[in-house]
């Protein structure tokens, strides 16, 4: 797919929050909290490929027939 | 045949262990057998051979003392882990294996050392290791990670199953080095060849070509050419060029023999041959006057014309004779080690050559199967590596002889110098990883390969049969493909067994691309043991330097592996053979011994003996050998001397030896797959081979670790219910590729004309023929270009810019996409933080509605394996729409034409209703029998729930297929040839003709319409011409060619031509001076400009300001022309008239030639005013130079 990159400028743009999130790792399915520039490792198994957490829907999906 | 056999399991149902069964299909694993086994050997005794065969860098210092430098050992590890990767793995080795090589797009390699030693003569000697740098390991190989692991732990590995390997991964990419034909190794070949006689005079068209093929699989050709003078001359190629040594010169710097036993030996067996006595007698005469009597004489001379052509590669202080050795041990008859094996078959060439101008022996062509093999991966490999080293010795022996000019005369080099100068050999893995990656060899001597580029194919994972046939595909080579011989393409009768006379690509690759019987098996290795050659003398053949008991011209010659070892008599050599044979089923001799008599004919045939062959990379398949009932292997040449039965019920005794394992065996893997494929014709069943390779289907079962750029599925896949035996054996059912779909045979709609077909609506919207494409992205941040970057340093991390609320809803805190989340045009696709430059840079996702299929961050090297890449996968959904493409199993291709709403599409009175509506005269021009038994079948295998065999060959003519399903459909109630009596979906009458319906297997092929509509109304121009550009990508417009253009003035749509090749096109409007004509040199001055009509009127520079300048519209691309033309010094001038004056010129019947109307069209706000210019160009050419 091709990708247009397009350069922001705002005024003053907002250094990135430092914000956690959670990975899984690809080999052992542990889940990993980390910050931004941590190293990608699996904290339990070493393993280096860690996949971003996919969240449930909480939205409705089986609809009853009424 | 049995009743009971056409019927097959349905284990994928009712096997309560289906699919969590681990135990490996054999029959898969042998598909990559050609490449791994080789690869195998490449890692073992093909290195070893290499190395022993490796010539030693030697060398003189200034001060007087030798040098010689050369590689003792090479070692190979394994894939593993390196830099940050490795120091922070816990509690593990640091394996690391392909799954995790493909998700993190890296190489699958392994490092490779090399043990030097070098010695300074009398002085210093020492041993180091070298590094060779990281070199791609084929996947399953012995030093690949997966070696050896059971069912279980491959897929604890994140692999399947049945994992084939056979392939490289470079940067996350699957590369498979293809299979190439080469010529059959040691065996020399009578070839009539025009090109030769046209290189000189002295050639003729004759000559005995052999390739020879050494332990360590180098090769060199070796051509003994007939010359017009009845003389021959043998070829050798030195550096890629061809030099000639007279016969008996050669013969006699090999051996030390007289004149008297040189002409002993080559008479032998053609004693009555009064022409060959002659010449031979000729070409020692020749050789007497140029006074040149014994070997020593001859090696001189050889040595002394070759010294400067060998200069770099041997030492100085090696003598004109040890040149001459040199030389014959790398470039004559190299696969033997002796001289006098040499000199023995270089004699037998000689009398092969005279035999064949004698017309004792007929040509052989090199483009029969028989007389070739395969260049295979690890061969290929181990010669690439060989080439490196050699270079690397060169090196070393340069470096250190510039340091010694540098240092003076007394320089002695020490351990740090020779290290120093080594150190370049590091690189050559990179070499390795770009050859795979490229398939291009960057070589001098060419390795032995008839080609440099396309040696390798990606394996881009698109359906399992693409893998498959990927994995056995041979190719004739490249250099074919611009040929316009037909003799490469043909396919022969004696390729029957070996390759698959069904499965090879229509147009410019047809029968230069083939692949291998499902059963051909390639050994890649040679054997151990001499037990052939002792075999030999205990059945009776006599040894070569002790005399036969008969005369040599009643004996055949016996050859081994392209040497001559003895003689036997002609009547014993069929016992011998037949012997030698038995001993072969037994394992007492190696079992891909291939055993060749042939026997001397009356007419002359191929050039009578017995060859007997060892080498690895022949072709090779199973048959039943009748006496011993055991399975035996046969090569391509064995074959042709063979009497094979087809089946147990053909054979008749004393004929026939052998008899076919199984009917099918012919058949490739995916050319066995095609259902009742006896029954069409060959080109069918040849288009379903090529089609099967772009269904959209199962690929893999590890999706989540998946990263091809691009990868199809369907969404609801279905075993097919008639399918051949082949299917289940390979376990196609793990990864099916299409859906049962009840078809009716009947033109109904008007929408299935010209093979179009009509999909029912409500089926598709239920899930029939769902798919999707999944996309895979690396972002790279290193690879991200920025004026402020730093050198091998974080620049940029993954981010959200706080401040945007598109991104907050799009992506995450680390400026990726949500797993889950549907993207369009426009929206946040990731986001970028430069740290330098304190700005975000955010990139929007462009393409087709999408969701995020995964993502997952990966490491780099850098700083401490810090998140600098990322990998993206989207899902696209695509569900059948109007312009998709579908095929039976049957090479029957056809576009979805319409989705036909359910209630309008023929019934039965059972209220089936067809899934696709097929036209009936797609059947009779192509004669695909084969699709209407599957639809019985199919038919009958439905209303059982049973599935039929449709293996062919099974049924015959006093047993038609169509008898047996007819009478099952009889049994179910059905009418007996499957047809139907349906009712009208429009208004629900019944129609008069019963329709042929039933089930076949259909197969959604990756063709899809909204890969490939193209619209533009405006859009980009080419800077140059301003002419709209080409191609889809880019928004481009569909060229209005020629042809085109024709049809629209055969149809005298004068407005509508002007429409698409000027106003949609180029238009232009320009300024043209009315005096001197030209486009060049009105220009606007703005100064003292008028005027007119509200434009700034330009003047021409040349005639001035009196002179009119007229606006016409022109084709920019003309205007450009003009200008070219004038940076060459020619001038256009452009005659202008006024339009209606034109016509009354042109009809005047001045023959003027007018080029087109000018009209300048007002562009809004009144600017503009029509003004009617008609333009002439003259054509005034004037060369300026000229004046």
């Amino acid at each position: 797919m091709e990708a247009n990159t397009s350069t922001e400028k705002p005024d003053k743009p907002e250094p990135p929050k430092v914000v956690a999130m959670v990975y899984v790792c690809g080999e052992c399915h542990a889940e990993n909290e980390m910050r931004p520039r941590d190293p990608v490792r699996c904290r339990s198994c070493g393993y280096r490929i860690l996949y971003k957490y996919k969240k449930r829907t909480t939205r409705l999906i089986v609809f009853d027939a009424r | 045949m049995g009743k009971n056999s056409v019927e097959l399991s349905l284990r994928h149902l009712k096997h309560p262990n289906f699919g969590r069964d681990t135990t490996q299909n054999q029959a898969i694993l042998a598909l990559s057998a050609p490449h791994v086994e080789s690869f195998n050997f490449f890692l073992e005794e093909g290195l070893s051979a290499m190395l022993s065969d490796l010539p030693p860098s030697e060398f003189e210092l200034l001060s007087g003392h030798r040098v010689s430098v050369w590689i003792k050992e090479i070692v190979v590890g394994s894939p593993r882990l390196s830099g940050t990767d490795a120091s922070g793995a816990v509690g593990k080795d640091n394996k690391m294996f392909p799954r995790e090589c493909v998700e993190r797009g890296l190489s699958y390699t392994a490092p490779i050392t090399a043990i030097m030693e070098w010695v300074v003569e009398g002085v210093e000697s020492s041993s180091f290791r070298q590094t060779l740098g990281d070199f791609p390991i084929m996947v399953r190989s012995k030093k690949c990670n997966l070696h050896g692991l059971s069912g279980q732990e491959l897929m604890k590995r994140g692999e399947l199953v049945n994992e084939t390997g056979g392939y490289f991964i470079i940067n996350g990419a699957c590369l498979i080095l293809r299979l190439l034909n080469a010529n059959r190794r040691n065996f020399p070949l009578a070839v009539i060849r025009e090109t030769w006689k046209k290189r000189d005079d002295a050639f003729t068209e004759k000559g005995v070509m052999i390739r020879c093929v050494r332990d360590d699989q180098s090769s060199t050709m070796n051509i003994l050419h007939y010359l017009t003078t009845g003389m021959a001359k043998l070829e050798f190629t030195l550096k890629k060029e061809m030099f000639f040594v007279p016969l008996i010169m050669c013969l006699k710097a090999l051996m030390n023999y007289t004149d008297h036993q040189i002409y002993q030996h080559l008479i032998k067996g053609r004693e009555k041959d009064i022409y060959l006595s002659q010449k031979i007698k000729g070409m020692m005469r020749e050789l007497q006057e140029n006074q040149l009597y014994n070997q020593d004489m001859c090696k001189e001379y050889i040595g002394k014309a070759f010294r400067h052509r060998v200069a770099d590669i041997t030492p100085e202080w090696y003598t004109d004779g040890q040149i001459c050795d040199y030389l014959v041990h790398n470039q004559v008859l190299i696969h033997l080690k002796t001289n006098s094996d040499k000199f023995e078959t270089l004699c037998l060439m000689a009398r092969k050559l005279y035999a064949f101008v004698g017309g004792d022996c007929k040509a052989e062509s090199v483009d029969a199967v028989s007389m070739q093999e395969a260049a295979m991966a690890g061969h290929t490999y181990l010669l690439y590596l060989k080439e490196k080293l050699i270079d690397l010795l060169r090196t070393i022996k340069y470096q250190i002889m510039a340091k010694n000019k540098k240092e003076g005369k007394e320089w002695l080099p020490n351990d740090n110098d020779v290290k120093r100068a080594a150190v370049v050999g590091k690189g050559t893995g990179h070499m390795f990883e770009s050859f795979i990656a490229t398939g291009a060899l960057n070589s001098k001597t060419g390795c032995g390969l008839m080609q440099m580029t396309g040696l390798t194919v990606s394996l881009d994972h698109l359906n399992r049969m693409r893998d498959m046939s990927h994995l056995r595909a041979i190719h004739r080579g490249t250099f074919f493909l611009d040929m316009k011989l037909i003799e490469p393409r043909r396919l022969t009768g004696e390729a029957w067994g070996f390759i698959c006379p069904v499965h090879t690509p229509d147009g410019a690759p047809c029968g230069l691309l083939n692949h291998l019987s499902q059963d051909c098996v390639i050994p890649s290795r040679e054997p151990k043991d001499q037990s052939v050659l002792k075999a030999l003398n205990r059945l009776g053949m006599t040894p070569l330097h002790t005399p036969p008991l008969r005369p040599y011209t009643q004996c055949l010659e016996v050859v081994v592996d392209g040497a001559l070892v003895g003689h036997v008599p002609h009547e014993e050599a069929q016992t011998l053979t037949d012997q030698l044979r038995i001993m072969k089923t037994q394992q007492q001799i190696y079992k891909f011994t291939e055993i060749v008599l042939i026997g001397e004919r009356k007419y002359g045939g191929q050039y009578p003996g017995v060859f007997i062959m060892t080498s690895p990379a022949r072709l090779m398949r199973p048959v039943l050998h009748l006496d011993t009932h055991t399975k035996e292997y046969i090569g391509t040449l064995e074959q042709l001397y063979l009497n094979i039965a087809v089946t147990p019920e053909d054979i008749e005794p004393g004929v026939h030896t052998h008899v076919e394992v199984d009917k099918g065996t012919i058949f490739s893997n995916v050319g066995k797959l095609v259902p009742f494929s006896d029954c069409n014709p060959n080109p069918r069943n040849m288009y379903q081979c090529q089609m099967g390779k772009q269904t959209m289907g199962t690929p893999f079962h590890n999706y989540r670790s998946q990263t091809t750029s691009k990868a199809y599925r369907l969404q609801y896949p279905q075993v097919p219910l008639v399918r051949n035996k082949h299917y289940d054996n390979i376990n196609m059912e793990e990864f099916c590729m299409g859906f049962n779909a009840v078809v009716a045979i009947v033109s109904y709609t008007g929408y299935d004309m010209e093979d179009a077909m009509v999909l029912n609506k409500c089926a598709m919207e239920r899930g029939l023929a769902h798919g999707q494409i999944y996309k895979t992205e690396f972002v790279d941040l290193s690879k991200i270009q920025a004026f402020s970057k730093i050198k091998n340093a974080v620049n940029f991390v993954f981010s959200r810019n706080p401040t945007s609320e598109s991104q907050r809803l799009f992506l995450d805190h680390n400026g990726l996409p949500y797993p889950g989340s549907q993207l369009t045009q426009g929206t946040p696709y990731y986001c970028v933080y430069d740290l330098r430059s304190k700005r975000y840079r955010e990139t929007l996702y462009k393409g087709e509605d999408c969701v995020v299929d995964k993502c997952s961050i990966l490491t780099s090297n850098l700083n401490d394996g810090e998140c600098q890449r990322a990998c993206i996968t989207i899902r696209i959904k695509r569900n059948p729409i109007i312009g998709d493409k579908f095929a039976s199993r049957s090479g029957q291709k056809g576009i979805l034409s319409i989705l036909y709403p359910p209630q309008d599409l023929p019934f039965s009175e059972r209220g089936i209703m067809p899934d696709i509506i097929f036209n009936p005269h797609g059947i009779p021009s192509r004669m695909t029998a084969g699709k209407l038994l599957e639809l019985v079948a199919g038919k009958s295998a439905a209303e059982f729930g049973k599935s039929f065999d449709s293996t062919p060959f099974e049924f015959s003519d006093e047993d038609p297929a169509v008898d047996y399903f007819g009478k099952i459909l009889e049994k179910a109630g059905f009418n007996y040839y499957g047809e139907d009596v349906l009712y009208s979906g429009v208004d629900g009458r019944m129609m008069e003709v019963e329709i042929f319906e039933g089930i076949i297997y259909y197969q959604r092929l990756r063709h899809m319409t909204s890969d490939k509509y193209q619209v533009r109304a405006t859009g980009a121009v080419d800077i140059v011409t301003r002419q709209p550009v080409k191609g889809r990508r880019r928004g481009g417009a569909i060229r209005f060619g020629e042809m085109e253009r024709d049809c629209l003035i055969s149809h005298g749509a004068a407005y509508t031509l002007k429409d698409r090749l000027l106003d949609c096109s180029d238009l232009s409007i320009e300024w043209v001076c009315s005096v001197c004509g030209s486009l060049i040199s009105p220009s606007v001055r703005l100064e003292d400009g008028t005027r007119k009509y509200g434009w700034l009127l330009p003047q021409c520079t040349v005639c001035g300001p009196k002179a009119q300048v007229k606006r016409v519209s022109l084709p920019y691309a003309f205007k450009y022309l003009v200008t070219e033309l004038a940076s060459v010094g020619i001038k256009t001038q452009l005659g202008l008239q006024s339009a209606d004056k034109m016509i009354k010129v042109g009809s005047g019947g001045v023959g003027k030639v007018v080029r087109g109307v000018g009209k300048v069209v007002g562009s809004g706000g009144g600017v503009g005013k029509v003004e009617n210019v008609a333009v002439k160009v003259e054509n005034v050419v004037k060369m300026e130079l000229d004046e």
